[in-house]
């Protein structure tokens, strides 16, 4: 399992048209959350952090994101379980996990890809990252689904 | 621990917060269930105790090598479905709380119903 996830973080991440304009929601993103201390936009399968914006703080954002990615795989693994389904149909709105240093949510975007969002804890009111995520949900998923429409909205950070 | 007390606790947080499904007090070491009420008739006790007792494993398999970056411990977990909410709640290294709810309106609740059961679980171990 590591030398997988080691061989993921040297495959380099697959051509962005509209890379610009993803780092730029990133940061508005960021920059909305005060308590935000990296922001990113991650493979589901191998956890690789194909995106990412930090405060300077996070010097492995691997770590965060690979870690997410396992977790939300069993998240749903469970779920489905749970609730009797298949693996997959449980429809995840997101996963949180808090540590007593973080708070990461996790939320399944397109194409095969996430959002995570981490902020330093304890996280006062839990509704404002939800909310965050569902506001930005729609464009980053315009944007890595569907690149060539979405940069008329284009900003450099 | 006193069993009787933490039944009554349970029992009580349920009244009081009407939107949950499910509280549930595990062993972690044991994988098993100390006390839990649930509305779910479909599902019994043990399963959904059990399910939750595998992915907590997960996690802190997961978790184990990130420790130093990430934080020593895994506090809380939650999963926000399409059709309920769940919090999972390490109370210490040998106990966890679970606590499931419709939608997600209630997450507050949610987590303040899971951080009672907590110190119910304390106050019962002492």
């Amino acid at each position: 399992m590591k030398a997988e996830t080691e061989k993921a973080l040297i495959v380099p991440a697959m051509g962005y048209p509209a890379r610009d304009a993803i780092y730029a929601s990133l940061a508005e993103m960021a920059s909305e959350s005060p308590r935000c201390v990296m922001v990113c936009l991650y493979e589901d399968e191998s956890g690789y952090p194909v995106f990412h914006i930090t405060d300077g703080t996070i010097l492995n954002p691997a770590a965060f994101s690979c870690f997410m990615s396992s977790v939300h795989r069993a998240a749903e693994e469970t779920m489905g379980e749970r609730l009797a389904r298949p693996s997959g149909v449980s429809q995840i709105r997101f996963v949180m996990v808090e540590t007593e240093r973080f708070t990461m949510f996790s939320r399944r975007i397109a194409n095969r890809s996430s959002l995570l969002l981490v902020l330093r804890s304890p996280v006062e009111c839990l509704g404002m990252p939800i909310e965050l995520l569902d506001r930005y949900e729609p464009r980053l998923r315009e944007l890595i689904a569907e690149p060539g429409t979405a940069h008329s909205d284009l900003t450099h950070i | 621990m006193k069993f009787s007390e933490l039944r009554r606790k349970v029992n009580g947080l349920r009244a009081e917060m009407p939107g949950l499904i499910s509280l549930l007090v595990f062993d972690r070491e044991r994988n098993l269930l100390l006390y839990g009420e649930s509305d779910d008739i479909v599902s019994p006790l043990r399963e959904i105790s059990a399910c939750y007792a595998k992915l907590l494993s997960r996690l802190e398999s997961a978790h184990a090598c990130r420790r130093t970056t990430l934080g020593k411990s895994v506090n809380c977990v939650t999963i926000a479905s399409g059709r309920m909410t769940v919090s999972l709640r390490a109370l210490s290294a040998k106990h966890a709380a679970i606590g499931e709810c419709i939608g997600l309106k209630c997450l507050a609740l949610l987590n303040h119903g899971v951080s009672r059961l907590a110190r119910a679980l304390e106050e019962a171990e002492k």
